[in-house]
């Protein structure tokens, strides 16, 4: 029986000496998860198939971080996980596929005929992670700025207020409203950017 | 139309983006913003780039979307990884600047109330500290203004507020004083004394190790200062250089930042598991989390002056975590072979205080201000005072090794045939002291005048200082102590003198023959037999002599089919034969006539063995040494892997299923937990690793292998322990052993031979594995791996001990308060309940000997483990626990299991700790005799289950739930799907025991009622996978969506034992999910009285 996510990772923080590997761990899997599981839906996947992609991810990670401490050369620890993460989301969707686990009998069979598609899967890993960071950063700015400010980006840009329409709804000026949405966006994007150079 | 104007600034648009200003404070820019739409294209182009807004927008509008189809991973859900941009930010004055309100004078950095602001001094994890001038006192202060990212943090203004009344609680002259506290402006401040020398941190890293009366000072008033928050009932927690600050001129050392200060009894509190700043001088029980008095700033006390002394930190690293590590489990290395210039008593108070067991550190702050001040006193006036007496004996464990080595001497010479009873030493002594040194620790020593006795004393390797008056003494070495002598032999004492005597550890006694060079060397690869045993089974006659190169003290090595037997050293030579003393033997196996030996090689000692595995120096440049030992093994069911790390200094031992070996501890991983390997070859592969003194990266890139041969399997299964153990070969010195290119041996042990003793024979000993079907030799009785009483391991006395030792680590980390160890008589009952459990599963045979071991309070001889137990504590992905568990087990002959064992789970036993409910009754409740009796009273009445009964979710999918349980008598199971809460569906079965319910395929059950779950079927049916018991409903799916589990304590049912549980849910994610338009459906599942549930229908 594999082992369950506490122990895998109480394991890897005794192997992982380093803390900062430790949370890059936690980090990771925070992230993660959601993406593969994302991908994994998106292939078709049921919710609860889903999962066991998400767990066999990372306990096939998990494993591999003994290969990567045996490294001389190793890089950076938030580096590999995503690399070998995002390769292991591949090989596992596209191989699951050839396997029942379809919504029903019939489509999994239909998905059977279809050559699993590793371009695709790739890209579609790519995106979800894209989406991921993006999502990540998009929580942390709205939890850092006052409510207003991100309601003057939600409202515009998400929801697809007009500037006017927004300010009149959140009974304020309209200047507040062009400075809300684009302090949320240049937050937004700075984030991603530090996520991303932290993470190479 | 877009157009830009005069007005249009682009530098005020990045200003805009970088703030949080109001348009209304903005105003002219507002307005200009408002109406230009040059501007407001500007703004988003500055914001970001048009991919990234269409991104943003994409993203974050389809996000909600996913989130009502898959119920998690939800948008409005936060992620929690703050960690990596949580970064410590340094504050600079044009920062700090924006703080404080605009300055009187244009030399000053700002106001602050009443305080003009002169400089910043520092900035910490909390809060920044300012030289300022209090215009209304006219004096100069300090300013602790508490981070404005945190000032907006009720605990850390909390913090902030303990900070000030527990600093003002304290008046001494050797702590800061606290003049002022404004806990209500927007970032609240407290005023204190500037104190104008710096921090005793800037020193030190100014001028590095300080001089003997500096370190003796700063240490006494540290101490003082300490002792006047101790007697507030305030322990500081926090003592390190950065908080004690040096008053400039006039020599004075002041304790600050109270930050973390908290009242003895303020439990609650202690266990935050906020670990504050630089853990370098931490005290392990602070650590650990434990609770902590005063003590623990005693032990931070001696981190402090081990650092005055050296220069750095004791224990030091390349992360905050493997400090802490390092806290609980290393030894420093010792102050003076970092700075000679210590003298030794100085490094053994600072190695009191570093005792990583409280009790043998000083016992108050005030002891230790009187030690301090007393050799301060004699260090400043040499002629005048005299060296103070040190009374108690210190004990330091600074070099394990040595320790561990002297220990095993002493115990070895105890049999001893040749006494050297009694050395005498005659002194004639005026009124002087004497102080003995010895190099050996625990020597007893009598001292008499005539016939009268004067004192009694132990002497340590700390030694010992006598004061003595005029007169003729005898100093003997008291009992039968071998191999010691006497340096200097004849002392004559003048008054106010000091002599020294030195016991010296004798060569004859040396039994390290290896590693000494100026021991006879014995001739490599010699063979002889023993040609007779002496009737006191103390010494034997062997067939060398000195005409083979035999010399006294030679040692001798005895076998039989390649194992060790036991070991000689010879004590009177013969040109063609020998007398040798026994120094050691099997106990079962006792050396007689006709037994092989070899002197004392690797590959005499070790025929078969793997041989050496060379340690190479790595190319990259970083050392060998190896301070943590990783082993990895799988292997088939039944069989037992103990490894033990003998270097207090070593990292723990790691192997997968989190077996966590601490220096000195013994821990077992049971086979059956680790997947099994095709081929069920056995396979240990020992890593060590380096954590370095210089803050390196740590390497593993040695790899030693450790292989266990077919043959070794087959005698482990036969009872018979197969040891191996991996050191060092020659250096005695750990220090030295593991500083160069080292080869490493592996050589494997008979039964009963100490592995501890024997690699500290022939070198530094890393690890020590075993192979076996037995628990090992216990660990905790006479130290590790080394069993000289030999208990009686069958009885569950033994057991019980065996167990609680084991588990002592657990039962303290997973519960609080502490389970508290294991009784016969629980262990007689839980065996007792087990057989019932087994005998209902059919498994006769297993629980016949169940009933035996509670019957006969012991195991039987065919057992395949001891009593063994393991920890588990499981957290769900928000860290909330879900369930702790100690789980006893013990391995037993099964044939009717191909691999002829099966691990036996003592259900009863089982401590299953949920978070909230009834079941957490079970929590510190091992096993409770009265309670299960109660049960089988109440039982028989029919009423509610016993405390061992549960029932659990084993998994859950679209078509089928899986559920695990034990029944400790006839119950029903019920499952309800309440699609329709006033009429549930409903399916009952019967079972007792673990689960063992008899479903059949008839027991289809239609899924049509209330209108919900149209169409699904089940089947529910019993399976067993791996050996566990479960009900599977499977058949169609159920509609598309998850189901959610309600617990019945809910939905209200009278009789329903609410043993519903979500353990599953950390991998399962049983969330609940709508189907399309249509409310959840709950399903609970639940024990019943079979009783009461007739009496229902």
């Amino acid at each position: 029986m594999p082992s369950s996510p506490p122990e895998t990772r109480a394991s890897l923080i005794l192997r992982l000496q380093n803390a900062d590997d430790v949370a890059a761990w936690d980090e990771f899997v925070e992230l993660y998860g959601p993406v593969i599981f994302r991908a994994a839906r998106a292939r078709g996947f049921q919710p609860a198939d889903g999962d066991d992609v998400v767990q066999e991810v990372l306990l096939a990670v998990a494993q591999s971080i003994g290969k990567w401490l045996e490294r001389r050369d190793r890089g950076r620890f938030r580096a590999w996980l995503l690399r070998i993460a995002r390769h292991e989301s591949i090989n596992l969707l596209t191989r699951r596929a050839t396997r029942p686990l379809g919504d029903d009998g019939e489509a999994e069979w239909r998905k059977l005929q279809e050559l699993p598609d590793v371009d695709a899967v790739s890209s579609l890993i790519d995106l979800e992670y894209d989406r991921a960071v993006f999502q990540w950063a998009a929580d942390r700015v709205r939890t850092s700025v006052a409510t207003n400010t991100w309601q003057a980006f939600w409202l515009t840009h998400v929801e697809g207020l007009s500037i006017e329409e927004a300010a009149r709804e959140m009974k304020t000026r309209s200047a507040n409203i062009h400075f809300g949405r684009s302090r949320v966006m240049a937050r937004i994007r700075e984030l991603v950017k530090q996520y991303e150079e932290y993470n190479d | 139309m877009i157009k830009k104007t005069n007005a249009c600034d682009d530098r005020q648009l990045v200003a805009i983006l970088g703030s949080d200003v109001d348009a209304d404070e903005l105003d002219a820019i507002a307005v200009h913003v408002e109406t230009c739409s040059y501007c407001q294209t500007r703004l988003q182009e500055l914001a970001a780039s048009n991919d990234d807004w269409n991104r943003a927008g994409a993203i974050l509008s389809a996000a909600g979307a996913i989130t009502e189809a898959d119920g998690r991973y939800s948008g409005d859900e936060i992620p929690k990884c703050s960690r990596w941009v949580g970064r410590h930010v340094e504050w600079n004055e044009s920062m700090v600047r924006q703080l404080l309100e605009p300055p009187s004078h244009p030399e000053m950095l700002g106001r602050l109330g009443r305080y003009e602001i002169e400089r910043l001094i520092g900035s910490g994890g909390m809060g920044i500290v300012f030289k300022a001038y209090d215009t209304e006192l006219n004096r100069v202060v300090a300013i602790k203004l508490l981070a404005p990212y945190l000032a907006g943090w009720g605990a850390a203004r909390q913090r902030f507020a303990r900070e000030a009344r527990s600093a003002a609680g304290v008046v001494d002259d050797h702590v800061v004083p606290i003049y002022n506290v404004d806990s209500e402006h927007e970032t609240p401040y407290l005023v204190m004394q500037y104190v104008a020398g710096g921090s005793l941190q800037e020193k030190l890293d100014r001028q590095g190790p300080l001089d003997v009366p500096d370190i003796l000072r700063i240490g006494l008033q540290t101490a003082k200062g300490l002792a006047a928050a101790h007697h507030q009932g305030l322990i500081h927690r926090d003592v390190k250089p950065c908080n004690i600050l040096l008053d400039e001129g006039i020599e004075r050392a002041l304790l600050t930042d109270f930050g973390l200060a908290r009242t003895e009894d303020d439990a609650c509190l202690t266990r935050t598991g906020f670990q504050p700043g630089t853990p370098h001088y931490m005290s392990p029980e602070q650590v650990r989390g434990e609770s902590i008095d005063g003590r623990s700033d005693l032990f931070s006390l001696g981190c402090v002056m081990y650092a005055l002394c050296t220069g750095r930190p004791p224990f030091r690293a390349d992360s905050g975590y493997a400090v802490l590590r390092r806290i609980t489990d290393d030894v420093p290395r010792p102050i003076r072979e970092i700075n000679p210039a210590i003298p030794d008593w100085l490094e053994q108070i600072v190695m009191k205080l570093l005792e990583k067991d409280r009790a043998q550190r000083f016992s108050s702050a005030e002891d230790v201000a009187n030690v301090l001040s007393q050799w301060l006193a004699h260090v400043q006036q040499p002629h005048v005072v005299p060296a103070p007496v040190m009374t108690k004996p210190v004990g330091i464990d600074q070099s394990w090794n040595k320790n561990r080595w002297v220990k095993y001497l002493v115990g070895a010479a105890a049999g001893l045939l040749i006494v050297i009873a009694g050395i005498v030493v005659v002194l004639e002594a005026g009124k002087g002291t004497i102080r003995i040194e010895s190099d050996v620790d625990d020597v007893p020593i009598r001292i008499t005048q005539g016939d009268a006795l004067v004192d009694t004393l132990t002497v340590t390797k700390a030694g010992k200082s006598v004061r003595v008056a005029a007169g003729q003494y005898v100093v003997e070495i008291g009992g039968d102590i071998d191999g010691i002598s006497v340096a200097g032999g004849t002392v004559t004492l003048n008054r106010r003198d000091e002599k020294v005597v030195r016991l010296v550890q004798s060569r004859q006694a040396n039994l390290v023959t290896g590693s000494n060079p100026d021991l006879p060397k014995a001739p490599s690869g010699l063979q002889g037999v023993i040609l007779e045993v002496a009737a006191n089974k103390k010494l034997v006659e062997v067939s060398v002599g000195s005409n083979d190169g035999i010399r006294k003290g030679t040692a001798l090595h005895v076998f039989a089919r390649n194992t060790l037997l036991g070991r000689l050293e010879v004590v009177e030579v013969q040109a063609d034969k020998s007398v040798a003393r026994i120094v050691q033997q099997n106990p079962g196996r006792p050396m007689r006539p006709g037994d092989h030996f070899a002197t004392h090689t690797d590959e005499q000692l070790f025929p078969n063995q793997t041989g050496r595995t060379s340690w190479p120096q790595l190319i990259d440049g970083v050392g060998t040494n190896p301070a943590s030992i990783q082993v990895k093994f799988a292997g088939p069911q039944g069989l037992r892997v103990s490894c033990e790390t003998s270097r207090a200094a070593a990292e723990p031992i790691i192997c997968p299923g989190r077996l966590n070996l601490a220096a000195g501890t013994t821990h077992e991983l049971y086979l059956s937990e680790v997947p099994e390997l095709p081929g069920a070859e056995f396979h240990a592969s020992i890593e060590l690793q380096q954590v370095t003194d210089e803050a390196r990266a740590y390497v593993n890139h040695n790899a030693v292998p450790i292989e266990f041969a077919k043959e070794e399997f087959e005698n482990a299964l036969a009872g018979e322990m197969v040891t191996k153990v991996i050191y060092l070969p020659d250096p005695k010195n750990t220090e030295q052993a593991i500083a160069g290119a080292q080869s490493m041996v592996i050589s494997r042990l008979a039964p009963g031979v100490n592995p501890i003793t024997e690699a500290d024979r022939q070198g530094t000993i890393l690890a020590v594995v075993r192979l076996g079907n037995r628990v090992p030799i216990s660990a905790s009785e006479n130290g590790p791996g080394y069993d000289n009483d030999a208990p009686d391991r069958q009885s569950l006395a033994y057991a019980a001990r065996q167990f609680n030792s084991m588990t002592a680590n657990e039962r303290r980390e997973l519960f609080d308060p502490p389970i508290p160890d294991l009784t016969v008589e629980q262990l007689r009952n839980g065996f007792r309940q087990s057989a019932k459990l087994y005998q209902q599963r059919g498994k006769h045979e297993v629980a016949d000997a169940l009933l035996k071991i509670a019957e006969s309070g012991r195991l039987p001889d065919d057992a395949r483990s001891g009593l063994i137990g393991s920890g588990v504590h499981a957290t769900d992905d928000a860290g909330q626990t879900i369930s702790r568990q100690i789980v006893p087990a013990l391995v037993l002959p099964d044939s009717s299991v191909a691999s002829g064992n099966s691990l036996v789970v003592l259900r009863p036993l089982e401590l299953i700790y949920r978070k909230d409910g009834p079941v957490s009754k079970h929590y510190g409740e091992p096993f409770d005799a009265q309670e299960l009796e109660a049960g089988e009273k109440d039982s028989a009445a029919g009423k509610r289950s016993s405390g061992s009964d549960f029932l659990n979710i084993a998994s859950v999918s679209d078509n089928e739930i899986k559920l695990v349980g034990n029944a400790s008598r006839p119950m029903e199971v019920v499952l309800s799907i309440l699609a329709n809460p006033d009429n549930p569906l409903e399916w009952k079965t019967s079972v007792a025991g673990t689960f063992f319910a008899e479903f059949s395929k008839s027991d289809q059950i239609r899924l049509d009622g209330g209108g919900t779950a149209k169409g699904a079927t089940f089947t529910v049916k019993q399976g067993n996978v791996g050996g566990t018991n479960f009900l599977v409903f499977d058949g169609n799916p159920i509609p598309a969506g998850d189901i959610k589990i309600i617990d019945p304590r809910d939905s209200g049912g009278d009789d329903a034992v609410p043993l519903v549980s979500d353990v599953w849910k950390a991998t399962r994610n049983i969330a609940q999910i709508q189907r399309d338009g249509e409310k959840p459906i709950p399903i609970s599942i639940a024990l019943r009285e079979q009783v009461a549930a007739e009496g229902d229908q």
